[in-house]
C-alpha cells in the first residue's frame, strides 16, 4: 500500500489521540473513584443508581423517624411507669389508712403525702419530649392536664412513617389514660386524678368508706396503666423490628449502589498503568516512525 | 546541417521536459502536508516522428499534460461519509453538553433535591410545631424550585447556543457555496485552450464540496465545461455554474423564535424554507438536538414540575398552619401552575409560605400544632407512583428520562465512532492514491535529475560536434 506523508501523520495523530483519551478516562475513574462520571458512561447504571439513592434517602428518613419515635416512647413509658409507682404508693397508703388503728390525725398527716402524689401525677401527665407534651394529642403545645387534673388534650393520633407504606402511632391516647369513658363511669369509675381526690377526701374527712372505695379504684387505674405500658412496649417492639429490617435494607442497597457507582480500585489502577504505557510506547514509536524518509539518506 | 540543430533541439526540449519533472516534484513536496492536495504527475509524450531520406526519425519529447491523482468514486464516498460524520459529531458534541446538566457528579441535582425536600417533610411530621424545622421545609422548597428552574434554564441556554451555532453554520455553508461558484468560473476560464485540467483549482473545489457535504446533504455532478452543479436538501439548487444560492436564517415565531434555515435563489431571490428537508450533515444533527432532544427534555421537566406542584399543593391546601394560619386552610405551597409549558420556569413558593413559615400547613385540623397528618401525606408523595401511565414515582420518572438521554448519547457515540472509522478508512484509501509520499518524490528527484543531467550531456555533445564542424575549414 502507498503510504503518503499526510497519512503517516494522521495515523500517528489518531493513535496518540486514542491513547490519550483512554489514559484520561482511566485517570478520571482513578481520581474520582467512580465508575460513572457522565450519564453516558453507563445510562442503565445511572438510572438504577438514582432509584437506589431515592430509596436510601427514604430509608434515612424512616430511620430518623424511628429514632425520634423511640425517644418519644421512652418518655411515655417512663411517665407511665412512674405514674404506676405513684398510684401503687397511693394504694398502699389507702390500705394502711383503712386500718382502724389510725385515727383522724394520722389520716390528716398522710393526706399531705397524697397531696404530693397528686402534684407528681399532674406533672408526670405533662411530660414533654422536646417541645411536645406527649399525652396532649395534637394540642402538643399545651399541657395534657391542668392543675385540677382535668384533661386538656385531644384525641389526635400522631403517626410516623417507619417503612414503605408502614405508619406507626407513637402517642398513647391521653384521654383514655386520664379520663374515665362513659362506660367506665357508669360502672362507677373515676378519672385518674379523681381517684386520688377520693382518697384525699377520705383522709381529710376521716371517711373510712371513701378510703375503702379508693383502694378498689386504684386497682382499676393500675390495671389501666399496665395495659398502656404493655401497648407502649408492643409499639417499641414493632418499631425495633422495622428498624432492623431497614438496617438490612440499607446495607443491601448501599452495597448495591457501590457496585454500580464505585470503581474497582485495583482494576482502575491497572487500567491507568496499562493505558499510560500504551500512550508512552505510541509516542515513542510515532517519534521514530515520523523521522526517516529517503531524503535523509540522499546526499 | 539541419541535422545537428535538430539534435540540439531534441536535447533542449528534453532539458525542458525533465526540468518540468523537477518542478512538479518540487510542487508535490511543497504541498506534502496541504489539506486536500492531490499529487501531480508529469506525463511526457513522444513527438511525432519526421520522415527524412525515407526514414522515420524520432523527434524528441514534450510535456503532454500534468495530471493529478484523483479517484472520483472514492471522492463521492468520502462526501457521503462526511455527511454522516458531520451529523453524528454535531449530535454527540451537543448531547454531551446536555448530559452535563444531569451529571451524576452534581450535588444539587433535581433527584437529590427531591429527596431532601421530602426528607424535610418527614422531619416536619416529627416536629410540626418547630420553627427551625419549618424554616428547613421552606428552604428545601426553595431549593427544589431552584433545581427545576436550573434544568429549564440550562437546557434553554444550551438550545440557544445550538441555535447560534446553526446560524454560524448556515453562514459557513453560504460562504462555501459562493466560493465553489467562483471556482467554477475560474476553472472554466483557466482551462480554455490548455491541454491539462486546472489541478490546483479543482483540488480546492473538491475540498470545499467535501466541507459543504459535512454541513448539509447534497447532490452534485460535473458538466462538460468542468463546472459542478450542486443540489441541496429537497433538490434546492445551491450552485449552478457561476451562480450561488445563499443560506440564511430567519426567526420562526412558531418555534419560540428559533432560527429557520432559508435557501435564497441567486437568480430570482426566491426563498425556500429547508429547515425540515435537511437530511444530513452538521445542520441535521444540530436541528435534531435543538428541536427534538432539548424540546423533549424541557417537556419532561415541565411535566414533572406540573405533577410535583399539583400534588404538593392539593395536599397542602387541605392543611392548617400555625398561629394566624391555624384557623384557615386552602393555601398553596408553591404558586399554582398557570401554563404547563412554563411550569418549571415559573415554579416558586407561594407568597404565604414565602412570608411566613407558619403558613406551612402540616395539620389536618384547626389549631392543632402537633397534628402531622398533612405532613405525612406530602412526605408520602415521594414513594407514590404518581405517573400512572408509566407507573413511576417522581424520582423514577426523572431517572427514566435522564436514562433515555444517556442511552441516546451512547447510541450516537457508537454511530459517531463507526462513522469516523468508515471516514478514516476512506481517507486512507484516498491518501493511498492522492497523497504525497516523500520517499517516492525523492526517487522522482533522482529520476528527473539524472535525465536532466543526461540531456545536458546531449547538448554539450552537440556543441562539441558543432565546434568540430566549424573547425573543418581552417
Amino acid at each position: 500500500m502507498r503510504i503518503s506523508e499526510r497519512q503517516k501523520y494522521w495515523v500517528a495523530n489518531r493513535r496518540i489521540e486514542k491513547g490519550r483519551t483512554d489514559n484520561t478516562s482511566a485517570l478520571d475513574i482513578l481520581s474520582t473513584q467512580k465508575r460513572i462520571n457522565k450519564i453516558h458512561d453507563d445510562p442503565i447504571g445511572v438510572v438504577r443508581g438514582l432509584k437506589l439513592k431515592d430509596r436510601l434517602a427514604e430509608i434515612k428518613s424512616f430511620k430518623e423517624n424511628i429514632d425520634y419515635s423511640k425517644g418519644f416512647l421512652d418518655v411515655t413509658e417512663t411517665a407511665i411507669s412512674n405514674l404506676h409507682q405513684r398510684i401503687e404508693r397511693a394504694q398502699e397508703l389507702a390500705i394502711s389508712m383503712a386500718n382502724d388503728t389510725y385515727d383522724g390525725i394520722n389520716r390528716n398527716i398522710t393526706s399531705k403525702e397524697v397531696k404530693e402524689i397528686m402534684n407528681e401525677v399532674s406533672s408526670l401527665a405533662n411530660s414533654k419530649y422536646g417541645a411536645k407534651y406527649v399525652f396532649s394529642g395534637f394540642r402538643s403545645l399545651s399541657p395534657a392536664v391542668d392543675l385540677e387534673g382535668n384533661f386538656l388534650g385531644d384525641d389526635g393520633q400522631i403517626f410516623l412513617q417507619i417503612g414503605e407504606e408502614q405508619y406507626k402511632r407513637i402517642n398513647i391516647p391521653g384521654r383514655e389514660l386520664f379520663e374515665a369513658n362513659p362506660e367506665e363511669r357508669s360502672e362507677g369509675h373515676f378519672n385518674l386524678i379523681d381517684a386520688l381526690g377520693l382518697l384525699l377526701h377520705g383522709l381529710n374527712h376521716n371517711d373510712k368508706d371513701a378510703i375503702y372505695k379508693s383502694i378498689g379504684e386504684f386497682s382499676f387505674q393500675l390495671d389501666k396503666l399496665s395495659s398502656f405500658q404493655a401497648s407502649v412496649g408492643a409499639t417499641w417492639k414493632a418499631i425495633e423490628d422495622a428498624d432492623q429490617k431497614l438496617d438490612y435494607d440499607q446495607l443491601q442497597k448501599t452495597s448495591f449502589l457501590s457496585k454500580i457507582e464505585d470503581a474497582d480500585i485495583y482494576k482502575a489502577t491497572s487500567d491507568f498503568k496499562r493505558t499510560e504505557s500504551v500512550l508512552q510506547s505510541t509516542l515513542l514509536a510515532s517519534n521514530k516512525l515520523l523521522q526517516p524518509s529517503l531524503l535523509n539518506f540522499l546526499q | 546541417m539541419a541535422g545537428l540543430f535538430h539534435s540540439l533541439n531534441i536535447g533542449s526540449e528534453s532539458l525542458y521536459a525533465n526540468r518540468q519533472g523537477i518542478d512538479t516534484t518540487a510542487h508535490n513536496i511543497a504541498n506534502a502536508q496541504t489539506e486536500g492536495y492531490s499529487r501531480q504527475r508529469v506525463k511526457l509524450s513522444q513527438r511525432d516522428p519526421m520522415e527524412k531520406s525515407g526514414l522515420l526519425i524520432g523527434n524528441g519529447v514534450y510535456v503532454g499534460s500534468i495530471d493529478r491523482f484523483h479517484n472520483k468514486f472514492i471522492e463521492r464516498q468520502i462526501n457521503l461519509a462526511h455527511n454522516d460524520v458531520g451529523d453524528s459529531e454535531a449530535r454527540m458534541d451537543t448531547l454531551t453538553r446536555l448530559g452535563e446538566i444531569y451529571s451524576p457528579e452534581l450535588n444539587n441535582s433535581l433527584a437529590s433535591e427531591l429527596n431532601n425536600f421530602f426528607a424535610s417533610w418527614q422531619n416536619l411530621s416529627k416536629y410540626p410545631e418547630e420553627l427551625t424545622v419549618r424554616t428547613q421545609v421552606k428552604e428545601q422548597g426553595e431549593n427544589i424550585a431552584g433545581a427545576f428552574r436550573r434544568i429549564d434554564s440550562e437546557v434553554r441556554r444550551q438550545r440557544q447556543g445550538i441555535n447560534e451555532y446553526i446560524k454560524m453554520t448556515a453562514e459557513e455553508a453560504s460562504e462555501t457555496i459562493s466560493t465553489i461558484a467562483n471556482l467554477n468560473d475560474q476553472i472554466r476560464q483557466t482551462e480554455v485552450g490548455v491541454r491539462n485540467p486546472s489541478n490546483d483549482l479543482r483540488d480546492q473545489r473538491d475540498r470545499l464540496v467535501r466541507k459543504l457535504s459535512g454541513i448539509i446533504d447534497l447532490n452534485y455532478y460535473e458538466d462538460a465545461d468542468g463546472m459542478v452543479t450542486i443540489h441541496g436538501p429537497g433538490g434546492v439548487q445551491l450552485v449552478d455554474r457561476g451562480r450561488a444560492a445563499s443560506i440564511e436564517v430567519r426567526q420562526n415565531g412558531e418555534n419560540q423564535g428559533l432560527f429557520d434555515i432559508i435557501a435564497v435563489d441567486s437568480e430570482d431571490s426566491s426563498q425556500r424554507n429547508i429547515t425540515t428537508t435537511i437530511n444530513g450533515g452538521r445542520l441535521k444533527g444540530l436541528l435534531n438536538i435543538r428541536d427534538v432532544v432539548s424540546a423533549s427534555l424541557l417537556n419532561s421537566n415541565n411535566e414533572m414540575a406540573v405533577k410535583f406542584v399539583d400534588l404538593v399543593n392539593s395536599n397542602h391546601r387541605k392543611g392548617y398552619g400555625l398561629e394566624q394560619f391555624g384557623g384557615t386552610n386552602g393555601r398553596n405551597f408553591f404558586d399554582s401552575v398557570s401554563d404547563p409549558n412554563f411550569a418549571a420556569q415559573n415554579i416558586k413558593l407561594s407568597l404565604d409560605v414565602q412570608n411566613s413559615t407558619d403558613a406551612i400547613s402540616a395539620s389536618s385540623l384547626q389549631s392543632s400544632p402537633g397534628d402531622n397528618i398533612i405532613a405525612n401525606n406530602i412526605a408520602r408523595i415521594q414513594s407514590s407512583k404518581v405517573f400512572t401511565d408509566s407507573d413511576a414515582t417522581l424520582n423514577e420518572f426523572y431517572a427514566d428520562y435522564v436514562g433515555v438521554l444517556g442511552m441516546e448519547t451512547v447510541r450516537v457515540q457508537q454511530v459517531k465512532e463507526s462513522d469516523q472509522i468508515i471516514m478514516a478508512d476512506l481517507q486512507s484509501r484516498r491518501e493511498a492514491v492522492a497523497g504525497v509520499s516523500l520517499d517516492e518524490e525523492a526517487t522522482n528527484l533522482i529520476r528527473w535529475q539524472t535525465a536532466f543531467t543526461a540531456s545536458s550531456k546531449v547538448v554539450t555533445a552537440v556543441d562539441e560536434m558543432l565546434q568540430t564542424v566549424l573547425n573543418l575549414k581552417r
